[in-house]
């Protein structure tokens, strides 16, 4: 049984790989000199708007994170558990 | 025999063509419409074909970073510039979207100067990722 974090990461490389199937796609069809709608142009800014959220609660996660293992480790060290100054 | 076959065949392949909304039946005069234009999406402008490409290139650093940061492979910091950076493409991406009717020259210099930034993100994480 593969380790929850490590199915995290094979989650997300698997949704990476099937948004740089879809990028592939839509470049080849730039490239061959296909029409592009102003739908997939929509569809490309939600796909941003999508991936700027999906990072900003990672990053909020990993901080949370950081921050009780901090919280941790000084506990463990008799030191103050929260942040002073 | 023919004569009742082939109006009843011209009929059916009408009928067909119409629930298809597309074609003609062979050798019919009936001519069948495409769907008014009004329901189907406008087509992005030569000069503008590219912008997809380039949204969808921040969307997959942004992609990339989160991946990276998952994997303990990108510091938080380093994940919050990415996303400063890939905010600052995604706003100059705006721009160029906005001046590609007006001035499409301008737009045409802010979309190259994106895709260089963007080239060197990507240039950044794939270098996290094998180190």
């Amino acid at each position: 049984m593969l380790p929850t974090g490590t199915l995290v990461v094979l989650g997300l490389a698997l949704s990476h790989m099937e948004q740089l199937t879809k990028l592939a796609g839509l470049i080849r069809r730039v490239v061959s000199g296909e029409a592009i709608t102003t739908d997939e142009l929509d569809q490309a800014i939600a796909s941003d708007n999508a991936a700027r959220l999906s990072l900003d609660r990672a990053i909020a996660e990993a901080r949370a994170e950081a921050a009780a293992d901090q919280a941790a480790a000084q506990r463990a060290a008799g030191g103050p558990t929260t942040a002073e100054g | 025999m023919r004569r009742l076959v082939y109006p009843l065949l011209v009929a059916v392949c009408a009928s067909f063509a119409a629930c298809m909304g597309t074609g003609s039946a062979p050798g019919s005069s009936t001519v069948i419409t495409a769907p008014p234009a009004a329901s189907a999406p406008a087509l992005l402008a030569a000069n503008a074909r590219m912008l997809p490409v380039a949204y969808e290139i921040v969307a997959e650093v942004r992609h990339v970073a989160e991946t990276l940061l998952k994997a303990d492979k990108l510091t938080v910091d380093d994940a919050e510039n990415v996303q400063k950076q890939a905010d600052n493409a995604r706003a100059a991406l705006d721009i160029a979207r906005a001046l590609m009717v007006s001035n499409p020259a301008a737009a045409d210099a802010k979309l190259q100067a994106t895709m260089s930034i963007l080239n060197t993100l990507r240039g950044y994480l794939a270098a996290k990722e094998k180190g």
